[in-house]
């Protein structure tokens, strides 16, 4: 039996959408936990910060989340062996904390942006990406004010631009949608599409159910 | 100031917007003057916003209730039953005078409020929509609303995490300055663990949950909301500190904290009630009012966020992100310790007793003493009979009257009608919304006829929920009960076109001023209408709202806005994947025409091509499409029958622009564009009418050709006629042989050009 865990914010909005598709990915147990606390160090193999408006977010996006016990925690999991995924807000957060590097600008249009986008898987990233996906194209929804990536410098052999957009919506860096960091045990994956919105079957696109399967796969193997 | 000394007089019963007759009847109702406070709460009590006083007579005619009905009007949010053990709750609400004043924060707290009706009942919000009208769009003024308030409904809805699926935008001169902003809100809950505000006992704790109490929105429900509206600029500014200021942070907490409430302590929640309109004055007196008891409060309790606060402003105060809970003594330590973790404030501000009065206190002194039964409703409103005379809308012409001559440029109209504000693609306004949080979205923003979500439970593992709202202002100008049945129609069509069975409606009415007698005629037509349409369908109506005195300006005089009733309705479908998309999938395919038979006119009465291109012809102005009710009930049984046995690809209600507007929107699919090549040569009627025709009962349906010989066996049973009107193409060209030919790409220039520069 795996262990997930969603991080929840005052103002996370995905939390019971990312509760949710975890919770049907067979022998993966899913809890959900509070901002206030540190993070056990050795428990979760998955950590999922969800979407949303944490805090708010009025001051920055992530500025104030990044500041919780938990996330004060959060190196020391990720160290410990836990895989990470941080999804729009969560990405946010992450970048907030240093743990990944770049910042969200907003949107190129200065508009949010909602719609189903084309990305393309760009390298291997444990347990999200195995080499053979590389050029896999997933088809997730973005919903963001803030997801136009930049960063000066992409340090190649610890990041990983793990994910491209088709059309780059918002003016992102290389088209970048996410990026992947390889830390101690464990890792941390930075994306703004969120795959967790389309991880039931019943839904016309559904390529979020697949990435859950087989990280789970990949992870138990 | 104790109530005894008191002396206010008729003076100030005015400033609060009372009628010599209200004054009188209150002074005679209490048995004494009313104190200054007690004034400021009647005054806002017995708005029109408040006590619907001219329309009520109207609306209890309404048909509210029916097998489905769990909860029918006079609640938070209207309540149907989805399975054994679930229900859906839902509204519509307006927030247009706030919107017109201040588009962005107008706008998005008239989501914040519809969203607290739908969680207060002890339903999770599952989806929002929004029907707007605004003027021509080709000024900044008109250009400059939009944007606000588009902008506006995605900060709020985005931010709270509820998705927006679903909108209607039309323009018309008579919104020029009266915007009309109107939100729905839906829900979905455990029938049994459904929230009341009439379910309070004496002895019982009153709770403030929430935001602090601050001086903004006082009045807007009775002098914003409720009156005439002037646009002139001392009086906008002073209008806009009575528009309130949303937190849609706070109120994504606040509803997290109440919904754990209900969760964890349900059996203590002894009534609830969200605090909108008029704040603590309405949310008071109404517990106390359906519950039959009364309440002692002391306002020195409510938290404020400003010092030296009087008593009045915290009566009054709209300010947004608050609940009112009556819960059992001794258990607010346990409520207070879920709002504190959710960062929301509690506190007890007072206590429910068993003498039917609610008492207020300030500073020691007992300020308001009202006896709830005697003053909750306004005194009858002094208002024109309705005329016996109705208009009644005609389909066919007579002989004697000259018709409009044939179209000659049809490629030249369908671009035009392409172009028009209502039936142009409205991506760049839908785009601003999240449509897919939640997780559950099936089909969103034009993706399908109806906006889809899956609802599914470990018994009904494929449910969905779909809804459609619609209105026809300018059929309801013509005929107000006419109107209103088209729209019930529309949208009961719509839902079968993605496989769901209605199950009840939401109306949102906007009108112009009550004390005329064209609107109180209106009023009544509107519900003859809906309820024609709810007799047929069983679709009954389970909540409502109703905004009047809208008007706007045009040169010296005010004039009233088109009657304007949003119906927004409510279906469920037993299994989501049969669900089908409005838009062309398959180059090969065959396309049907499926239609009600009867149409014997054969003239584009009352569509969009009329209305631009007939605009100077008097004589046939007055004419509607053709409607029957009877039959949609037939075309919905050959819809659902079909979804079941999966028998379309797509499935597509020709609305706005007719059949030629219609084809070109299903090719005009997001991955590829497809054309469309069909013979039309074998049909007699003028052109005119072919390609740009509106009237009810007509859907298009793309099948795959094996499935022909059964859709026509369906559509038989049901005495529908099925006619095939061509195919899919490949080739990126759009063909209605011998009418029209042209590439496909223009007229999907035309469609997203024309809105596209304005947002």
């Amino acid at each position: 039996m795996q262990s997930w865990a969603v991080l929840q914010f005052p103002g996370s909005n995905s939390d019971h959408d990312a509760f949710r598709a975890a919770s049907r990915v067979p022998n993966v147990r899913v809890d959900m936990l509070w901002h206030d606390q540190p993070i056990e160090k050795s428990k979760y193999d998955v950590i999922m910060i969800p979407g949303g408006f944490s805090f708010g977010d009025y001051l920055r996006a992530g500025a104030i989340a990044k500041l919780s016990p938990a996330m004060g925690s959060l190196l020391e999991a990720v160290e410990a062996g836990a895989h990470v995924i941080g999804i729009c807000n969560g990405f946010q957060i992450l970048l907030e904390s240093r743990l990944l590097p770049g910042i969200l600008q907003v949107n190129k249009g200065l508009k949010f942006i909602s719609r189903m986008e084309e990305c393309e898987v760009k390298t291997e990233a444990f347990p999200w990406f195995a080499k053979e996906d590389i050029g896999r194209k997933f088809r997730f929804p973005i919903a963001h004010r803030f997801g136009n990536y930049q960063v000066k410098d992409l340090d190649r052999s610890e990041m990983q631009p793990a994910l491209v957009y088709q059309n780059n919506p918002n003016g992102s860096f290389q088209s970048l949608a996410g990026i992947y960091r390889k830390l101690g045990k464990g890792s941390l994956f930075g994306l703004m599409p969120h795959p967790e919105r389309v991880s039931h079957s019943d839904q016309p696109a559904h390529d979020g159910i697949d990435l859950w399967l087989q990280a789970s796969k990949r992870l138990a193997a | 100031m104790a109530i005894a000394e008191s002396k206010i007089g008729w003076r100030q019963a005015q400033a609060v917007g009372l009628s010599a007759s209200e004054w009188e009847h209150l002074v005679s109702v209490l048995e004494r003057e009313p104190s200054f406070e007690e004034l400021q709460m009647i005054g806002v009590m017995w708005s029109e916003h408040c006590s619907y006083k001219s329309s009520k007579r109207h609306l209890k005619r309404l048909i509210t209730k029916s097998e489905s009905v769990l909860q029918g009007p006079g609640e938070n949010a209207g309540l149907v039953r989805l399975d054994e053990k679930r229900a859906i709750a839902f509204k519509v609400e307006s927030h247009n005078h706030p919107s017109y004043v201040e588009a962005f924060q107008g706008a998005a707290t008239g989501v914040g409020g519809i969203l607290r009706d739908i969680f207060t009942m002890g339903a999770r919000p599952i989806a929002l929509g929004n029907y707007l009208r605004f003027g021509p769009l080709n000024t900044r003024k008109q250009q400059h609303l939009l944007n606000g308030v588009v902008s506006g409904i995605a900060h709020y809805g985005n931010c709270m995490g509820i998705p927006t699926l679903g909108g209607q935008i039309h323009t018309d001169e008579c919104y020029e300055s009266n915007i009309l902003v109107n939100v729905f809100a839906m829900g979905l809950m455990t029938s049994k663990k459904v929230f009341l505000s009439n379910t309070a006992k004496p002895g019982q704790s009153v709770m403030l949950w929430g935001a602090r109490t601050g001086r903004d929105g006082i009045h807007g429900a009775s002098l914003l909301a409720s009156a005439d509206f002037e646009e002139n600029k001392t009086q906008t500014k002073e209008q806009k500190i009575r528009v309130q200021v949303g937190d849609p942070f706070k109120e994504k907490c606040l509803m997290e904290a109440t919904l754990e409430c209900m969760d964890k302590l349900g059996p203590k929640i002894g009534a609830i009630q969200d605090m909108g309109a008029a704040g603590l004055t309405c949310s008071t007196l109404e517990i106390s009012d359906k519950s039959k008891i009364g309440m002692k409060i002391n306002l020195n309790l409510v938290p404020m966020r400003e010092e030296g606060m009087e008593a009045f402003e915290l009566l009054l105060s709209e300010s947004q992100e608050r609940m009112l809970a009556v819960v059992e003594k001794g258990s607010e330590r346990e409520f207070i310790k879920i709002l504190e973790h959710w960062g929301c404030e509690a506190s007890v501000i007072g206590e429910t007793i068993l003498e039917p009065s609610v008492k207020m206190s300030f500073n020691g002194d007992q300020i308001v003493n009202l006896p709830v039964e005697k003053i909750i409703d306004a005194p009858p409103a002094d208002l024109p009979e309705v005329s016996s005379e109705k208009i009644s809308a005609r389909f066919s012409p007579e002989d004697s009257i000259q018709l409009p001559e044939d179209i000659r440029d049809e490629w030249k109209a369908l671009l035009y009608l392409l172009g028009l504000p209502r039936i142009a693609s409205k991506r760049n306004i839908f785009e601003q919304y999240d449509s897919s949080v939640g997780a559950s979205t099936i089909f969103g923003p034009d993706q399908a006829e109806a906006a889809v979500l899956w609802a599914g439970s470990p018994e009904h593992p494929h449910m969905g929920v779909a809804y459609k709202g619609a209105c026809d202002e300018s059929l309801s100008a013509i005929d107000p009960n006419f109107g209103m049945q088209y729209a019930m129609a529309e949208a009961y069509r719509a839902l079968a076109c993605v496989g769901a069975e209605a199950l009840a409606i939401t109306d949102g009415v906007n009108m112009g001023n009550p004390h005329t007698q064209k609107v109180q005629d209106a009023l009544s037509d509107c519900v003859d209408g809906i309820n024609s349409a709810i007799e047929v369908f069983g679709t009954a109506c389970v909540s409502g709202n109703v905004s009047l005195y809208n008007q706007t300006l045009i040169g010296d005089h005010k004039r009233d806005i088109k009657p304007t009733v949003f119906v927004v309705m409510v279906g469920k479908i037993e299994d989501v994947r049969k669900s089908k998309s409005n838009k062309f999938q398959e180059a090969g395919n065959e396309v049907w025409l499926l239609e009600v038979p009867g149409s014997t006119q054969a003239l584009p009465f009352g569509s969009a091509y009329a209305r631009e291109f007939w605009r100077e012809q008097e004589s046939v102005k007055n004419f509607v499409p053709f409607l029957d009710l009877q039959a949609e009930k037939h075309l919905k049984e050959v819809l659902i029958q079909a979804h079941e046995k999966n028998l379309f690809v797509s499935c597509r209600d020709v609305g706005d622009g007719g059949l030629a507007v219609s084809l070109a929107e299903a090719c005009f699919n997001q991955n590829e564009c497809f054309g469309f090549e069909g013979d039309w040569s074998k049909y007699q009627n003028r052109r005119d009418y072919l390609l740009f025709g509106e009237h009810g009962g007509r859907v298009v349906v793309e099948i795959k050709p094996a499935n022909r010989a059964e859709l026509i066996k369906h559509a038989m049973k049901w005495k529908i006629e099925a006619k095939r009107i061509g195919s899919i193409t490949k080739e990126k060209s759009f063909r209605l042989r011998p009418l029209l030919s042209g590439n496909i790409q223009d007229l999907y220039q035309a469609w997203t050009r024309s809105l596209g520069e304005i947002i």
